[in-house]
């Protein structure tokens, strides 16, 4: 009677754990370096909004956030801590292995949702005797971005 | 055999097998903090959507701030920091004692905390370290864990910090 028991619990804990998905728990967002250099045709002043970055060629980090998304998944005992779930099996002589199977504990990880936050700037570049140029330039996680500007001359 | 040492297995088993951590460094080779370079720490931010009890986020921000003091890292002069430490809380589940004893992985203590180390001068992102610890099993010894647990994800920070710090002293 007790093992008959005993198989229908563990038929039914095994069977709830495979219904188990994974789910979004939360977003949040973290920083993104984007190194951006700079070159243009003549030395150029470089601003971005109201601070002079400097004269090209310049390379100048640039920060914004990526949103991160954590993913939760309920896990047993074998899958977080596969020795502590064969240790308490063999001490309780089988008895947990069928309760080992309930999927009791959150398992956590970060995916980034590839969506980016405040990632786009605005270049203003000046020289004497040159058309001033605005460049608008949006990054998506590169480690560096090159950008190669040209001024045009002022019209006599 | 089994019956002789199962006492002694199941006590060592409660003492080890009682969490478990995860942790990610990501710092530069070419990074580190040299001698009377200090560090900026805002408090944490708590990005978990919950309200925290207890608070963990208070808790950490005491502690993480005593480790750094204790190592002459944290920033409190005029002068300012080398880098900053940009805490986020983004996973807290209290769990609970019983519900461990009852079965492990049931009512775990949870903490994670992603980290970033920025540049105070250029704000850029040097690096970034990711910690998890939890709590999964274990009787009545493990109450109290919901208070110590992100305590001890501070002492995982501070340890690769300590890698990169030539002025802290061993």
């Amino acid at each position: 009677m007790g093992i008959r028991i005993l198989i229908i619990l563990a038929f039914g804990f095994l069977t709830a754990s495979c219904a188990q998905t994974t789910y979004k728990a939360s977003t949040y967002r973290q920083t993104v370096t984007t190194q951006i250099e700079i070159i243009a045709n003549v030395p150029s002043e470089v601003r971005l909004a109201d601070r002079a970055i400097g004269t090209t060629p310049v390379t100048f980090p640039f920060n914004y956030e990526e949103e991160v998304d954590r993913q939760v998944k309920m896990a047993n005992y074998w899958e977080t801590n596969p020795g502590g779930a064969a240790a308490l099996t063999v001490l309780s002589f089988g008895f947990y292995l069928p309760f080992s199977f309930i999927t009791a504990e959150p398992t956590s990880e970060a995916r980034p949702a590839g969506k980016f936050v405040n990632n786009r700037l605005t270049l203003r570049l000046s020289a004497d005797g040159f058309e001033p140029l605005e460049h608008t330039v949006e990054v998506k996680g590169e480690g560096k971005t090159v950008l190669n500007l040209s001024l045009k001359p002022k019209e006599k | 055999m089994i019956r002789k040492y199962a006492p002694s297995l199941i006590t060592v088993l409660f003492l080890v097998g009682c969490g478990a951590t995860q942790f990610d460094a990501k710092l530069p080779e070419t990074f580190s903090l040299r001698q009377g370079q200090t560090i900026e720490f805002p408090p944490i931010e708590n990005v978990t959507g919950k309200a925290l009890e207890p608070p963990v986020d208070q808790i950490f921000n005491e502690y993480m701030g005593s480790l750094l003091k204790e190592r002459k890292l944290l920033n409190l002069s005029a002068q300012p920091a080398a880098v900053v430490l940009k805490t986020k809380l983004i996973e807290y589940e209290p769990g609970n004692a019983f519900g461990r004893w009852l079965l492990p992985g049931l009512g775990t203590t949870v903490c994670t905390v992603d980290a970033e180390l920025l540049d105070k001068k250029t704000g850029a992102l040097i690096g970034r370290l990711h910690s998890r610890q939890t709590v999964s099993f274990g009787g009545a010894y493990s109450i109290g864990a919901d208070n110590y647990i992100c305590k001890r994800v501070a002492d995982d920070l501070i340890t690769e910090i300590d890698k990169k710090s030539s002025a802290v002293v061993r």
